[in-house]
């Protein structure tokens, strides 16, 4: 067999290096590169993700000062002044008086805190009637499915800030009130994300492969459903506290939602726009503390669902 | 478009000359590089081929070995942030590298085409197949009128073997089995009888029944209208069945080359022995199935030495750290390893020579 | 296709009735007499009881029900409370245009905006258009519209004094009404149709296309936008609904004389009968556009348009 090389202008390399070496292992592995876990991967890729760190630091902060503001400032949230009235920004009044000499500094917190409580609330009761109703849905299935998707095809019709509009009316107003009325269906979206989920993962092989090697039903709900449809909740709530703080301040904006002198965003913005053509600053503060928190919200759900669920889309 | 260098713009009249007795292509010493978030892949580092007309080549390898990326640079269609670094990729004439995105417009779909792994999403679901491949002719053929471009619709479509065209034509691709859009994307790509018919992977989404008469199917078209393939796969099966000749790529790089013969007889690269140990035999079933340990080399970091080095048996000291010259072996074969280096002290028994097809 | 239709109205018709079922016993359980309390009270009970009887609410509660879904289905939903002479459909129909008109030019002009964007941005993945893009994306779904429309009358119409700020007298007056209204659809859409098409270039018909030869337009307009903007129609549903509540705040701060303000007036004005009917419309018109966008959407894409079956090889 007559060999040549194509190019044989090599340079000269020591003959000893013509000499067998086992591949080792250790090196084998070193080689590929590093494989991590889905969530390790969702983590990292959220940390890459720059906007999404910065307003998580911004929403950390709002709600920082919604929860100390208030108390450690001088003044209530309700208390009254009418020998200072509409006082522009000033250093007793950093953000200046409402109508009724009311510190907005204070009261643009407190609102905020307000706004957040029902938010958080809202969501965390829709969290919990969507889980356990898609859940119960999806694993019960046959005619318990059957019957619980037909409910929420007919409750998917309903326009629902209509009917959230509607128990705002027969229901006493308060705090309670607006997070119930934001409750009645809002769980709908949440309830299909989650047997959407489950039913997929009841799909898959793995899923299928637990239970040939005998895993029981509660083993798999715990090792397999709950770990795998913590994502798909996670950022369903961070699309659900924003929309629960947009629909307050709606309420409250039309007219509807909390009475004075409670404080929410959404007063606070009913307020300015009263007094917009004198005092239009009064209006800016809780309308800017909204969209920082709403774009806050929305950017981090973003970047979460990036990181933990590519395959969805918006 | 991306990895195509626009510097020098060739006028489409006077591109094609010499067609005759070169090379339907020739690609020398190309490299191929990506940009990703990953940092830049190599994914291509100095290939050589070239292929003639009728013939067709088969390349080897596993996935990530830079066998597409190869056959992509060749028609310019590189993903973002991809470019040809280095070499030349000559198509009926045309140095592909150097060319306008103009002229490879007019190259594409008219001298070369391209044939995808999955026939499910490789058409467009919203458009009915008639006009998917009557697009062919409008692009490339605008002296052909609407006559004459419905009547090679019917013929391509008879070529492929898809009966009852007139009412096929309006159907949309969902209403096609696998097999069946497969043929469609055949008929699609050799409407205008390209010189050349890259095919990457067309059998690897399909029923294995199926796969056979899709590979029939291009030896049968082949025969007709001497077109030259380039068939990407790592189904050997599917070597065995159509190929001519046979590049084995690993790393990036091609690491033996030769007639299907030469590869399935007399391979040289233990890479090649051990691709070929991992086939099932049906004589020896009760074997454990082979496996290369490892797993291919990160093209972001290529390793400098021979790219198998890691995971090779008969591993030598120099192989991590130089790059093995190509050998060759006459008669078209050649092969990039030290083991057949004068200077290697241990022979190159790993790499038996069982006929591994009887 | 009839089953599916018909199967879907069924649905439609339980939903309204359960909307319809709900609304009458929440109107039922609200506070106070419906009627403003110092002019009711002020009547004598003899009046008084002549009103009850004229809007029947002397009746018991299950034949109230009765008699209104009686009413309904022969297409009379009451008398206003607030306009005593006034038939409630009448009353709405003499509020619906100005909504129609802000309603319908927010939503073209927003769809038209939001889905060329859209389609820039994804085309020119990670340039500035795309930048913009995601910025007006995120603040159109972020930004309360009563928050933009208060701005928008501040500054364009009080302090720039280019367009009227309220009132309904010419079409000026609908367009800062209208820009309000259309932030909404139109960061919807664009953030819609960027990740469809993004999605859709990814995909190896486009390689296909592009193997063939074509200009990089004649593949965008020929392969992608098509498969891109399909979709669209899926969330017209949804932004359609977005829509008629927003119009309760813009309508309120623009002085529009539309129905959404008839809405707001309705409760501040314990108008019963008008809210029941403003919802059942609410209602049937969101109902009735999620089910003319799901059917069209079967009709245009070939993948759901009912198919005869696939043949096989």
């Amino acid at each position: 067999m007559i060999i040549t090389a194509r190019n044989p202008d090599m340079p000269a390399i020591p003959a000893e290096l013509f000499t067998p070496e086992t591949a080792d292992s250790l090196e084998m592995e070193r080689i590929s590169r590093e494989h991590h876990s889905a969530a390790y991967d969702g983590w990292i890729r959220l940390r890459k993700n720059k906007g999404a760190l910065v307003c998580l630091d911004v929403l950390a902060l709002l709600t920082l000062f919604a929860l100390i503001a208030p108390i450690i400032s001088p003044y209530t949230y309700y208390q009254t002044d009418y020998m200072a009235k509409l006082k522009p920004p000033s250093a007793a009044h950093w953000l200046g008086t409402d109508l009724f000499g009311r510190d907005l500094w204070t009261r643009m917190w407190y609102g905020t805190r307000i706004s957040l409580l029902i938010g958080l609330c809202a969501a965390a009761i829709n969290i919990f009637i969507g889980v356990l109703y898609g859940a119960i849905s999806a694993l019960m299935g046959g005619v318990v499915d059957a019957v619980m998707q037909r409910t929420i095809e007919v409750l998917v019709g309903v326009p629902s800030l209509i009917l959230v509009i509607l128990f705002m009316m027969a229901l006493p107003p308060g705090i309670w009130t607006i997070i119930l009325a934001l409750s009645v269906t809002g769980w709908v979206q949440m309830a299909r994300l989650v047997r959407a989920q489950i039913l997929r993962m009841k799909g898959m092989e793995f899923v299928l492969a637990a239970r040939l090697l005998g895993t029981g039903t509660w083993t798999m709900i715990r090792r397999h459903l709950i770990p795998n449809t913590v994502g798909v909740i996670i950022i369903q709530v961070m699309f659900a506290i924003p929309s629960a703080i947009f629909t307050e301040a709606f309420l409250s904006f039309i007219g509807i939602g909390l009475a004075e002198p409670q404080a929410s965003l959404g007063v606070l913005i009913n307020n300015g726009y009263s007094v917009l053509r004198s005092s239009p600053y009064m209006l800016v503060y809780p309308a800017v503390t909204i969209v920082l928190l709403m774009v806050c919200f929305s950017i981090v759900g973003d970047g979460l669902r990036d990181a933990f669920d590519p395959r969805m889309k918006g | 478009m991306a990895g195509i260098r626009a510097d020098v713009e060739a006028s489409p009249g006077t591109v094609f000359k010499d067609v005759i007795n070169a090379p339907v292509l020739s690609v020398k010493d190309m490299s191929v590089s990506i940009k990703t978030d990953n940092g830049i892949v190599r994914a291509v580092r100095g290939v050589s081929f070239s292929l003639s007309q009728g013939k067709t080549l088969a390349i080897v390898g596993e996935s990530g070995s830079g066998k597409t990326m190869t056959c992509k640079g060749i028609i310019g269609l590189l993903p973002p942030g991809g470019v040809i670094d280095n070499g030349t990729v000559t198509l009926c004439g045309l140095d592909v590298t150097r060319a306008h995105e103009k002229t490879m417009r007019q190259v594409r779909g008219f001298n070369v085409s391209m044939i995808f792994q999955d026939p499910l999403t490789s058409l467009n679901p919203t458009t009915p197949i008639g006009r998917q491949i009557e697009e062919m002719m409008v692009l490339h053929r605008p002296d052909m009128n609407e006559s004459a471009r419905k009547a090679r619709v019917f013929e391509m479509l008879d070529l492929v073997g898809i009966s009852n065209p007139a009412e096929r034509i309006r159907q949309y691709p969902h209403q096609f089995s696998g097999g069946m859009r497969q043929r469609v994307m055949i008929a699609i790509a050799l409407t205008l009888s390209p010189k050349l018919l890259i095919a990457d992977e067309p059998t690897t989404a399909l029923d294995v029944t199926i796969q056979a008469q899709i590979l029939e199917l291009m030896n049968d078209i082949q025969r007709k209208t001497n077109t030259a393939i380039v068939i990407i796969t790592h189904n050997l099966g599917v070597v065995a069945s159509v190929a001519d000749h046979v590049a084995v790529m690993y790393g990036g790089r091609i690491i033996e080359e030769g007639g299907v013969e030469n590869i399935f007889y007399s391979r040289k690269h233990p890479y090649t022995q051990g691709l070929l140990d991992s086939v099932p035999k049906i004589n020896r079933a009760k074997e454990r199935l082979f496996s290369i340990p490892g797993s291919p080399p990160d093209l972001v970091n290529p390793p400098e030495g021979c790219p198998f080095a890691a995971r090779c048996g008969s591993r030598m000291r120099v192989c991590g750290s130089y790059v093995p010259p190509i050998m060759e072996f006459g008669g078209g074969h050649s092969a990039a390893c030290w083991l057949y280096d004068k200077r290697a002290t241990a022979p190159p028994s790993a790499v038996s020579a069982t006929p591994m097809l009887s | 296709m009839t089953a599916y239709v018909s199967r879907r109205l069924a649905y439609m018709m339980v939903t309204l009735f359960a909307i319809v079922t709900l609304t009458f016993c929440l109107m039922k359980i609200l506070p106070g007499t419906p009627f403003d309390e110092e002019r009711f009270m002020s009547l004598g009970p003899a009046r008084q009881a002549a009103l009850m009887r004229q809007y029947g609410l002397d009746q018991p509660v299950h034949s109230q029900f009765l008699r209104y879904l009686g009413n309904l289905f022969r297409g009379d939903l009451g008398t206003s409370y607030f306009y005593p002479d006034r038939p409630v459909l009448d009353v709405l129909r003499s509020r619906i245009g100005p909504s129609a008109l802000i309603g319908s030019q927010a939503i073209l002009m927003g769809l038209a905006v939001g889905m060329s964007m859209g389609i820039v941005a994804a085309w020119r993945h990670n340039g500035s258009m795309d930048y913009i893009t995601m910025v007006v994306a995120v603040l159109g779904v972020s930004v309360p519209n009563f928050v933009v429309a208060a701005l928008l009358q501040y500054y364009v119409g009080l302090r720039w004094g280019i367009l009227p700020v309220a009132f309904w007298k010419s079409w000026a007056h609908s367009v800062l009404p209208s820009v309000a209204l259309m932030f909404s659809p139109l960061a919807s859409s664009a953030r819609f149709v960027r990740t469809e098409t993004l999605d859709v270039l990814s995909q190896d018909y486009i390689q296909t296309a592009r193997s063939k030869g074509m200009s990089e337009r004649r593949m965008l307009v020929r392969h992608a936008l098509r498969n891109a903007l399909l979709p669209v129609v899926t969330i017209l549903g949804p932004m359609i609904a977005n829509l008629l509540t927003g119009s309760l705040a813009i309508e309120k701060i623009f002085s529009v004389p539309g129905i959404g303000s008839l809405f707001v007036e309705s409760i501040q004005n314990n108008d019963y009968p008008v809210i029941m009917g403003l919802t059942i419309f609410f209602s049937a018109f969101y109902i009735l556009c999620i089910l003319l966008v799901d059917i069209s959407y079967t009709l245009i894409d070939p993948r759901i348009r009912l198919s005869k079956g696939s043949e096989g090889d």
